[in-house]
């Protein structure tokens, strides 16, 4: 038998503060997508020039951060005649590199040129999305939305609910960004066609990794990574892109601590060889050797990115990779 | 089971239905059994060591009760030796053996005593404190015993305040249980207001700040001066916003449900003076070893000798109740010998600020005041906070290098992180300074209807976007 109960008046003054407050969160949600969307600069920037159709290019390069900061266009659109587009990502991995290249595709022209940059671990399947934060925006692209969800299920949810995303998987606040972008206030933008110069000094944190490791590690690679890659390649034949594979510059001390480094190699050269094309790997580069030119193992500082872009663009050029040749292709 | 947890969503307001729903005979085992449950989502073996205690406790509160003249005493020694027995096993036995063998290895001799490697049951030394805190008060005659045990199992029990207190008197709560709750709007309201408000301390502030101070203080030697720094006032505000998040969440549980919990924080940061820091701080367990440990030994009345002995021994102990851990003893004795400096150099301190033509009554005093004791404060939290005594001699002797090019970011705490948390603490504050003028809850009462769900719905929606949802533990569980 209930004893007593709460009256009937607040009850429903609960029940309509609960629809104030679901009122207010939509709003807040729709305004937060709405200025990450606005964004021009950074991350967002170069995501909401790809989603808008306005990131046409001759020459695209796809990847992670080594891409990123790697492949300066300052450098590569002059000498190469070809109007370039760093689409590399922070800490993605392949999969999510090739749905933003899906994502480009979709809403742009093919490139006449594609670079897309290796890592070591590019044949591996994904711990995790890193700063799913960059990817909320965009889960109304399908190829976006399926490759986070492959990763994080839940991501369904946080294509439905914003801001319920924004509370569990952006760790690094990037819903600022779109609440300041509303507020009349963007960052400096400090890339160049995509391409974020980094002017850092060597930051020792190799350094204290090769101390903590006296065998080194092996790097990961499996049938998920491989298909990944396989899939970004296949792409590109259906669209008709020439694709070049480049493994650029990592810091000569490092490979030491690779253990199965070979047997990485390898299958790249085997992938290359069996989607016919060419895979350039610059560990013969004299770039390696330099400390200077990095600011980690396996980040190029602005200099060195300079200097890597500089060598690679001679060999686009040599390997017959120019403006006029590829205009000329069919 | 965690307040911030999906479990808990889930949890309390069920139990509030049922509360509220059942006959009032109901109501207690009801009680009993959310709360065994709630625990038990812990380490479920774990109940077998409180219900040791409670058992102990009821049955020994009972015989001082019946007995007469020396028995009363012997009755208390014993449930007062079982109850500590129960709690050194768990919690200091390692350390001692450990203490001791290393000690006995400066004399050349080399035993290896057995370590035990116990998991500490969650808020062993809360619901043991406030175990104790009954069987004294009855011994004191100040308490009748409890005679139904579901009541008393209840009070030990009690859900809210289980792992994390605030630390109950007998005569505060035990008698609540005894009264019928009918479901009241506005503490409901009250209650629900003040578990928001220690969710966002928690979420948003202590969550947020603990990147940075996880990653400097896991790595001292590889941060710089104004990172050390920033990371041990991060400290200072992630300790009082964990805690005082949990006291709050506590309080408002328990209000919702019809039953007042005593206050854990006043504002602790805006003490003037160590003494009245303690007065606001932890003030459960700081009046508790006021009227059990402070007093009992002779407290300030046997001269200034005496005094400076009784605060540095309470203060030691308070700091091994918080850990077993030589940094929380040199924690305690630190702010032992704050207090005990405090007294003997107020008459110095006066003639000084006297001298700078400072107004005893003014703000600028209170300024100064305040901000040396949140100084003196975060150098003693170093102590708590650090992994080893070196590594809070480093950060202590590091802090003040470096500040040409100060860089307050971690590499798992960026600009935005240090952003929101400022915004977010200097939010906390602003709110305390109104607070200390005018209960913040009577403020936003008075608004009209659309700013006051506007204010509430904001704040829902801050811990909901800028809180870290990760399930972190509060910091006070450990103890």
């Amino acid at each position: 038998m209930p004893t007593s109960g709460l009256p009937r008046s607040a009850i429903l003054r609960l029940a309509a503060f609960t629809c104030f407050t679901a009122l207010s969160a939509t709003l807040i949600q729709v305004a937060i997508r709405h200025g990450l969307r606005q964004v021009g600069t950074g991350d967002f920037g170069v995501m909401n020039r790809v989603v808008s159709g306005r990131a046409a290019a001759d020459l695209l390069i796809t990847g992670s951060s080594r891409a990123l900061v790697h492949y300066d266009t300052r450098v590569l659109g002059p000498v190469t005649g070809l109007s370039p587009l760093n689409l590399g990502r922070n800490g993605s991995h392949t999969g999510l590199q090739l749905a933003v290249l899906r994502t480009h595709l979709r809403h742009n022209p093919a490139p006449r040129l594609l670079i897309h940059n290796l890592d070591l671990h590019s044949l591996a399947s994904p711990a995790g999305i890193y700063d799913p934060g960059l990817y909320l925006p965009y889960l109304d692209e399908p190829a976006i939305r399926e490759e986070v969800r492959s990763v994080h299920p839940e991501a369904l949810v946080w294509a439905l609910l914003p801001l319920y995303g924004h509370a569990v998987a952006d760790p690094r606040l990037r819903w600022i960004e779109g609440l300041a972008r509303l507020a009349g206030y963007e960052r400096p933008e400090t890339r160049f066609a995509g391409f974020e110069p980094r002017a850092w000094a060597w930051t020792g944190e190799f350094d204290r990794f090769a101390a903590s490791t006296s065998t080194g590690y092996r790097v990961a690679h499996d049938s998920r990574g491989r298909e990944s890659l396989l899939g970004l390649l296949r792409l590109c034949r259906d669209h008709g892109i020439p694709v070049v594979l480049v493994l650029s510059p990592e810091y000569v001390a490092v490979r030491t601590l690779q253990q199965n480094r070979t047997e990485i190699l390898s299958e790249f050269a085997a992938l290359a060889k069996e989607a016919g094309v060419p895979f350039w790997d610059f560990s013969d580069s004299p770039i390696c050797g330099q400390r200077g030119l990095f600011y980690n193992s396996q980040h190029l500082n602005a200099e060195g990115a300079a200097a890597f872009s500089a060598e690679l663009a001679r060999r686009l050029l040599a390997a017959g990779f120019t403006a006029t040749r590829l205009a000329t292709r069919p | 089971m965690l307040f911030n947890s999906l479990e808990f969503a889930v949890f309390f307001p069920a139990v509030c239905v049922a509360y509220f729903t059942l006959p009032p005979a109901r109501r207690i085992p009801l009680l009993l059994l959310a709360s065994a449950g709630f625990y038990m989502a812990f380490v479920p073996a774990y109940i077998v060591v409180l219900g040791t205690t409670i058992a102990v406790d009821y049955a020994a509160g009972l015989r001082i009760e019946a007995s007469r003249g020396p028995a009363r005493t012997v009755w208390l020694v014993a449930s007062i030796a079982i109850t500590c027995l129960i709690l050194f096993t768990f919690k200091y036995y390692d350390f001692f053996t450990t203490t001791f063998a290393g000690l006995a290895t400066l004399a050349g001799w080399r035993p290896s005593p057995p370590t035990l490697d116990l998991i500490l049951p969650v808020g062993l030394s809360f619901h043991t404190f406030q175990s104790l805190s009954y069987v004294i008060e009855v011994h004191r005659g100040r308490q009748t015993a409890e005679r139904d045990w579901k009541i008393f199992a209840t009070y030990v029990l009690f859900f809210p305040q289980l792992v994390a207190g605030p630390i109950e008197r007998p005569q505060n709560l035990l008698h609540q249980f005894r009264l019928h709750h009918d479901p009241d709007p506005d503490l409901i309201a009250s209650g629900l207001r003040r578990m928001a408000w220690g969710f966002f301390k928690k979420l948003v502030i202590a969550d947020r700040l603990a990147p940075l101070v996880n990653d400097v203080y896991a790595t001292p030697s590889a941060h710089s001066g104004p990172q050390l720094a920033a990371a041990t006032v991060a400290f200072a505000y992630q300790i009082y916003c964990d805690f005082s998040g949990y006291s709050d969440i506590a309080v408002g549980t328990a209000r919702v449900l019809g039953f007042r919990l005593m206050e854990n924080f006043d504002s602790p940061y805006a003490a003037a003076n160590t003494g009245e820091f303690w007065r606001r701080w932890h003030i459960s367990l700081s009046t508790w070893f006021r009227d059990y440990v402070y007093i009992p030994l002779g407290g300030g009345r046997a001269g200034p000798w005496r005094r400076t002995r009784n605060l540095l021994i309470t203060f030691a102990l308070s700091g091994l109740w918080h850990g077993a851990a030589w940094t929380f003893v040199a924690w305690g004795v630190l702010n032992g010998a704050y207090v005990a400096a405090g007294h003997a150099t107020r008459d110095w301190r006066d003639r000084l600020w006297a001298a700078a033509g400072l107004d005893p009554e003014g703000a600028l005093r209170r300024c100064a005041q305040v901000a040396t004791t949140f100084l003196l404060t975060c150098i003693a939290w170093v102590l708590f906070r650090a992994t080893s005594l070196a590594d809070a001699g480093h950060i202590l002797t590091h802090c003040g290098t470096g500040w040409s090019d100060p860089v307050f970011t971690t590499e798992n705490f960026g600009p935005r992180q240090l952003a929101l948390a400022v915004a977010a603490v200097a939010f906390l504050e602003a709110a305390q300074w109104v607070r200390r003028r005018q209960p913040l809850g009577d403020l936003v009462r008075m608004l009209p209807l659309l700013p006051r769900w506007s204010a509430y719905a904001g704040l829902l929606v801050a811990i909901g976007l800028a809180g870290v949802h990760g399930r972190a533990h509060f910091i006070y569980f450990q103890f």
